[in-house]
């Protein structure tokens, strides 16, 4: 188990701190998630005084904060305790607010990023540096430190080991899924937080090895303002927040060489725009992908406990990328679909109904296992900073994505039928219900609009992309801010798309390659 | 036609008039404003709840929605008795002003919407099982603001009362593995419930 408590000199904890905090450093990051743990890891490895801000607390398994209640869990470690979503509320976003970020609410699924992917930036975005070759001794270090691994055997839970053989009727191709565990129990509780220090978030990785290697975290610290001084960036400015409260209990202000933010892909477009950087950079803001994520709920005569074990040891990513016909048309794809793991509550969230009808699926908990899939969105939405002060996430499911949407409802639909499923429930507000293969052109009606099902968008890319021209970018190849010298972004915001596979490697290598560039 | 039927129909009737959401609200609020005497939401609350965050007719509807999302039902036990409602308000204490706006104006629409679907009645007024029909219609609403308001106070609802280890028996969910650690929010809550209650 890490102990934070032997690293206690390294971390300033804001919840209680009574005086403002006055500091220099070299490397200034704020986030504490995949994208600026690593980095400041690299940074600290590499001798750099860093400084990590975090606005979420420390919530560690050594203090038995990570309690497997999900309401708990999402007062602790979600950004907005599980009621962010987009503006029309067609999908929810959750995201990190806690020491080590979103990794800590993660299911470890650990890919590397598809080829075609970074050939796809390089030539359509005029990426450089990020080539498969120049990342590859990245991900080759992440594999190696996160113990990533393809899913064994005996994590697998019931509903995973159904939907291994389901495949291979369909004749459908998958893989286990590549994990960072070690030590892992199977509890099923990866999205709460591993109560195990098993999962290899950044709470138990980057974050205490960066510590051990001198860099100071504080955590419960809001970064508001990024201080400005012509092109460079001199000092962060911000609250220190009192935990329980969300009050401010103090103010800080770390005075930097370099600052990097990495607040995540819902955050840090925002971040910048309240600094003021939209009026430069008109790309700022927009095109945020998200990755919705489509759900089905396959109802089983045999208990299935999706709740155990890991979330996904198996997928299918014979569909990842879309596939068109001569003339354009859309077949078919764009999406991983894997199998689903909901606790109690979020299954209940999901479900349709109310009342009496509802608890009638309830009831059936340990029955009901599910698919889900991530689409790799083609129609991006956008970030606003409003006049008031409000992050709007802008966000609807386009036209192209609703086709996808819909192939991937029905795959998953009969991913879960091929496994045995005796019903599968699409989740929408008429309940429908399928029974056979034959049922599943019901969902060529389905729009996805909001409150038609409950869509999850766990992987924000974009809003602050990578590229050459200011106009349409934020960012250079080298991750610096255009129209500044010293101020740079290490998250999926850079990323021109989302990956098309879960990202945290992607955001990992690109943060590692990021701090080869600085030092080159 | 069941209840929720009947309430769906007029439903269709009132959204064939073309009405928009807010000509639906203003007409219906115009309404029992001029005939209704204003209600003492605090009669509607139970001994056991004190409302901290929300006001006693935010706190009100609220309990009379987890009514409806979370009754008795067979094994499944009351969702307002578990608490539920409190845990509601305890959420809200923890949200940011914009935030809790949006939510509080949530639950004032659903409380002064019964008229979208032909009811003229808030929706604390009406008996249990009518009440339940009407968030049924507003759930297939026409108008999405109410949709939305019905899906985020039904999420929010069936979250907090599946959480709670009297209903898992229920599902039969045998629970974590490991003792229960408060996040600091709920800590800080509790402690101004107390003080609350201690001082009334
Ligand atoms: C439920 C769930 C399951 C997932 N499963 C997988 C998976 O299996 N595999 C995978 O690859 N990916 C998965 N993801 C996605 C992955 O976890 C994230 O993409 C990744 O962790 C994001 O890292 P990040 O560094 O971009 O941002 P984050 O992890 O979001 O970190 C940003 C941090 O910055 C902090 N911050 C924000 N603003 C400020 C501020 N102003 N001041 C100070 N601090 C601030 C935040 O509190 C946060 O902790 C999952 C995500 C979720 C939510
Ligand atoms: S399934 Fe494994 S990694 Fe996930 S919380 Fe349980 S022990 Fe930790």
């Amino acid at each position: 188990m890490i102990r934070f408590s032997a690293l206690s000199d390294r971390i300033t904890v804001g919840t209680t701190q009574t005086t403002d905090l006055d500091i220099t450093t070299q490397d200034c990051i704020i986030g504490s998630g995949c994208g600026g743990a690593t980095l400041a890891l690299r940074l600290a490895e590499a001798g750099r005084d860093v400084v990590i801000l975090e606005q979420g607390g420390l919530h560690t398994a050594e203090s038995g904060d990570l309690d497997q209640r999900e309401d708990d869990m999402l007062a602790k470690i979600d950004g907005g305790r599980g009621l962010h979503a987009s503006e029309d509320l067609t999908i929810n976003f959750t995201y990190g607010r806690t020491v080590g970020g979103a990794s800590v609410h993660y299911w470890a699924d650990s890919y590397r990023t598809p080829a075609d992917r970074l050939d796809m930036w390089a030539e359509e975005f005029r990426i450089e540096h990020h080539s498969l070759a120049e990342l590859e001794p990245h991900f080759a270090r992440i594999e190696r430190d996160l113990h990533i691994e393809p899913a064994p055997d005996h994590l697998l839970n019931p509903l995973n080991r159904r939907l291994e053989q389901a495949t291979e009727t369909l004749g459908w191709h998958g893989h286990r899924v590549p994990q960072a565990r070690s030590g892992c129990i199977g509890s099923g509780y990866c999205m709460q937080g591993c109560a195990y220090d098993a999962k290899q978030s950044q709470l138990v990785t980057s974050v205490p090895r960066a510590l051990e290697l001198g860099a100071h975290l504080i955590c419960d610290a809001r970064a508001t303002t990024l201080v400005r001084n012509g092109k460079r960036i001199t000092a962060v400015e911000g609250n220190l927040l009192d935990r329980g409260s969300g009050r401010t209990r103090a103010r800080f202000r770390i005075g930097a060489e370099r600052v990097f933010v990495a607040a995540g892909g819902f955050q840090t477009a925002p971040l910048l725009l309240r600094n003021g950087f939209g009026e430069e950079l008109p790309a700022l803001g927009a095109r945020l992908y998200c990755n919705p994520c489509v759900m089905a709920h396959g109802f089983f005569a045999e208990p299935v406990d999706q709740f155990r074990g890991i979330p996904a040891g198996w997928g299918i990513d014979q569909f990842r990328l879309h596939r068109y016909d001569d003339n354009g048309a859309y077949i078919e794809g764009g999406y991983l679909l894997m199998p689903n793991q909901l606790q109690a509550g979020t299954l209940a969230a999901v479900l349709p109904g109310i009342g009496g009808d509802h608890q009638t699926l309830m009831a059936r908990f340990r029955h009901f296992g599910g698919a889900i899939a991530w689409i790799d969105d083609l129609d991006p939405g956008r970030i606003e900073w409003d006049r008031n002060g409000r992050i709007r996430w802008h966000f609807s499911i386009g036209p192209r994505d609703r086709l996808v949407c819909r192939d991937a409802m029905r795959k998953g639909a009969q991913w879960l039928l091929a496994a045995g499923a005796e019903e599968v429930h699409l989740g929408d507000r008429a309940r429908t219900v399928v029974r056979t293969p034959a049922e599943l052109d019901v969902i060529d009606r389905f729009d996805f609009g909001p409150t038609d099902v409950v869509l999850a968008g766990p992987h924000p890319a974009g809003a602050a992309p990578m590229g050459r021209d200011p106009r349409t970018a934020v960012v250079d190849s080298e991750h610096r801010v255009f129209g500044t010298d010293n101020l740079y972004i290490a998250d999926p915001s850079v990323f021109p798309t989302a990956v098309s596979v879960d990202p945290s490697v992607t955001i990992m290598a690109f943060s590692h390659r990021l701090a080869d560039l600085l030092s080159s | 036609m069941n209840g929720s039927d009947r309430i769906a129909a007029g439903l269709s009737r009132r959204t064939a008039l073309k009405l928009g959401a807010a000509g639906v609200l203003a007409a219906g609020t115009a309404a029992w404003f001029a005939r209704l005497r204003p209600v003492a939401y605090e009669r509607r609350l139970r001994a056991d709840e004190t409302p901290v965050a929300l006001s006693a007719r935010h706190f009100a509807i609220a309990g009379a929605l987890v009514e409806v999302f979370c009754p008795r039902n067979g094994a499944f036990p009351d969702g307002r008795m578990l608490g539920i409602a409190q845990r509601i308000d305890e959420e809200v204490w923890s949200m940011p002003a914009q935030l809790r706006r949006d939510f509080t104006q949530a639950l004032d629409l659903l409380e002064f919407a019964p008229p979208s679907v032909g009811i003229w009645s808030r929706l604390t007024s009406l008996a249990a099982a009518r009440r339940a029909d009407v968030v049924a219609a507003y759930d297939r609403h026409r108008l999405l603001v109410i949709r939305q308001a019905t899906t985020a106070l039904r999420q929010v609802a069936v979250m907090f009362y599946y959480n709670h280890p009297a209903v898992w028996s229920a599902i039969d969910y045998p629970g974590p593995f490991v003792p229960r650690s408060l996040p600091a929010s709920s800590v800080a809550y509790r402690n101004e419930l107390e003080r609350r209650r201690s001082a009334s």
